[in-house]
């Protein structure tokens, strides 16, 4: 018997059983290692996939043996193995070289829990990404919310606020999910399926029953607030400030990216272009919030003095741009988005794992402790100052090729102010990149702030500068994903007029 | 009876669930205590339970097991006013010829219970998927509850209190202090 057709349940697999594993293991040293080991072979395994992808079309897989619309299937095609290759890289990166971070910010008899917690909430969102099916999706979607809420409360032992922010991050995901679980409710009453293919296809006869729109309207709000699109952005920036960093790195980069992939999906495969856009202004709606949390976000992110939290509220303006340009409604704005998708995920990434950095050797993330980094950390100073340019857009850099996108699919729209404030954000990004790496490279430390005791370990600063290196790639040749980008939008965006 | 009135008795559960998930909402949003917030939430995803197996109902309708089609007309011919002889009769004609057979055996019946008998012969069985799909929610809703109340036990044992406007206070004065 060979495993190749069995790839798409692997995927989901894997990671899943090493974290049941790795839970019965009592040694942090053991569980560290399975985690690598076993999220390495996760990317492995997508890699695979996108591979058989990108020479076989869409990859369908029946759970079980039993057929869809009864059974559940796992549906791969350019876009979700793109993101399962997105998630599983960001945790092959960032799960075996977290042993020091963790080490620092965990207490050790809570090792082995952490990465058990670490890879569910892994396997969660690679289930979400790559399942056909809508009942399924909601149950993935919550085990990796309720794993990401213990890993937040796990950072009590550096700060008590990470409780607080954990119970936030709770009952903010918990309505959210509960919203969508309505909006599936009344979905399935009116198409009497769960597939999502199936679904979309009895839809089409649908667009007019208050059921239906009923059920789009709630689906979009329990997303919006899944992705922390502003206003319901207030738990992320408490949730990235206070969980242990090594966790901020991995959610940063990959569960607000997830969200906008399921938002793509429901948007444009299962709702389809007429009930999304025609028939219910979703359009309008994201647009109008994706426009203000790339200001207020920018805006707030300016005025921060811990910089997980500017970080923290940068990402909320971040996912303003990925929704504006899903809410575009052509291939351009989706272009824009999925590029936009992978570039933030390996800035962002890369920027937690050099404050990682920081608050190893420092104690601490505030703009005191990043005084004057970059004599004895010029490593790390090098990779915020990099991610700091990836966040604004320069060129060379992935950002400028996704905000291109956005831009020109703005005006292709005819929505000029709406490209007007993909600049303005540009903008206020620069602000409170300059004023990050003034204090990182001009800052005066011994007056203000302890002197550095020297470079963080190559763990830290080594993967933050290969996640870098790769958003760099994608800027320059544009051919880092070997096309499953412009696969993805033109197929999502085929039924737009 | 108003028209009011009838939409309201018609579609009872789904007001039910309707005002369970705005009391749990309220609960969330206004209550200060942690463990108040966290009821209002099982509340909120109760309404959602009783929303997912509303749905699946079918008027009339037999539980989803297998029957056989002498069960299910023993079952209809309970729900109706037939004379002993003609049941036996349509019994037996079920037995040799089927459904259809046994409805003829059975004559003309007043037209509610004709409707009745018809409607539960016609519809097989209620919409189990819905219910399989919550038991599978509430699971998760019971997951989310431990987590909330470990975290809310986590939250006392650092702040020797679970108000949450208390909690606020005690972290702007460690703030100042800090300033200071």
């Amino acid at each position: 018997m060979t495993l190749t057709p069995q790839v798409p349940a692997l995927v989901v697999l894997v990671p899943l059983l090493a974290g049941v594993v790795i839970g019965l293991v009592r040694h942090a040293g053991l569980a560290w290692l399975l985690a690598s080991l076993a999220s390495v072979t996760t990317f492995a395994l997508t890699l695979a996939l996108a591979a058989r992808v990108q020479a076989e079309g869409v990859v369908i897989y029946a759970m079980g043996g039993w057929a869809a619309p009864t059974g559940i299937e796992l549906r791969v095609d350019a876009l979700n193995a793109l993101v399962l290759a997105l998630v599983a890289g960001m945790a092959a990166v960032i799960v075996p070289t977290s042993r020091a971070s963790v080490a620092r910010e965990v207490p050790a008899d809570r090792h082995d829990q952490f990465y058990a917690l670490v890879l569910l909430c892994v396997a969660g969102m690679l289930g979400v990404t790559a399942t056909g099916d809508a009942f399924n999706l909601y149950v993935l979607i919550e085990i990796s919310s309720l794993t990401a809420y213990a890993l937040v409360a796990l950072g009590r032992s550096r700060d008590r606020r990470a409780l607080t922010a954990s119970f936030q991050y709770l009952i903010m995901g918990s309505i959210g999910a509960s919203f969508l679980l309505v909006g599936l409710g009344y979905l399935f009453l009116a198409t009497g399926t769960l597939n999502m293919a199936d679904m979309a296809v009895r839809l089409a006869d649908l667009h007019g029953s208050t059921t239906v729109r009923t059920g789009v309207a709630f689906v979009i709000v329990g997303l919006s607030l899944k992705m922390a699109l502003f206003p319901v952005h207030q738990w992320m920036a408490d949730a990235y400030t206070y969980a242990p960093t090594s966790v901020t790195a991995l959610m940063a980069s990959t569960a607000t990216k997830v969200g906008v992939y399921i938002t793509i999906r429901f948007v444009y495969t299962i709702f389809g272009h007429e009930l999304s856009f025609v028939i219910m202004p979703t359009d309008a709606f994201l647009l109008a919030f994706a426009c203000l949390a790339i200001v207020v976000g920018s805006l707030q992110a300016i005025r921060q003095h811990d910089v997980r939290r500017l970080l923290a509220y940068s990402s909320v303006a971040q996912i303003g741009y990925l929704v504006l340009g899903l809410a575009l409604g052509s291939a351009l704005g989706l272009s824009g988005t999925l590029v936009h998708l992978l570039n933030h995920a390996l800035v962002k990434g890369a920027l937690f794992l050099a404050v990682g950095a920081v608050v190893y050797r420092q104690g601490g993330a505030t703009m005191h402790e990043l005084t004057g980094i970059a004599r004895r950390m010029p490593l790390t100073a090098a990779a915020i100052a990099v991610g700091g340019l990836g966040l604004i857009g320069v060129p060379l850099t992935g950002g400028f090729v996704s905000k291109w996108y956005l831009v020109a699919g703005a005006l292709e729209a005819g929505l000029w102010p709406v490209a007007v404030v993909v600049l303005v954000g540009s903008l206020l990004a620069v602000a409170y990149v300059l004023r990050l790496l003034q204090v990182v490279y001009f800052g005066e430390p011994g007056t203000v702030a302890p002197e550095p005791a020297g470079e963080a370990p190559a763990s830290f600063w080594a993967p933050a500068l290969l996640l870098l290196l790769g958003s760099v790639a994608l800027g320059v040749s544009g051919q880092l994903t070997g096309g499953l980008i412009a696969a993805a939008a033109g197929a999502l965006a085929g039924g737009a007029p | 009876m108003s028209l009011l009135a009838t939409g309201l008795f018609n579609l009872l559960n789904y007001w039910v669930y309707v005002s369970l998930m705005m009391i749990g909402l309220y609960a969330v949003i206004a209550k200060t205590n942690l463990v108040k917030k966290v009821i209002g939430l099982s509340l909120f995803q109760t309404g959602i339970f009783i929303f997912y197996i509303s749905m699946g109902v079918v008027s009339g309708a037999t539980t989803p097991i297998t029957w056989t089609d002498a069960e299910r007309l023993r079952l209809g011919l309970s729900r109706v006013e037939v004379a002993p002889e003609r049941a036996a009769a349509a019994l037996a004609a079920v037995e040799e010829d089927g459904l259809d057979a046994a409805r003829a055996a059975l004559g003309p019946l007043a037209p509610a219970d004709a409707a009745r008998l018809d409607e539960l012969l016609a519809r097989p069985y209620t919409n189990p998927l819905p219910h399989v799909l919550i038991l599978t929610a509430i699971v998760v809703s019971v997951s989310t509850m431990a987590v909330a109340l470990a975290i809310v036990m986590e939250i006392k044992a650092a702040y020797g209190t679970i108000e949450s406007d208390e909690i606020v206070t005690a972290e702007l004065e460690t703030a100042r202090a800090a300033r200071s």
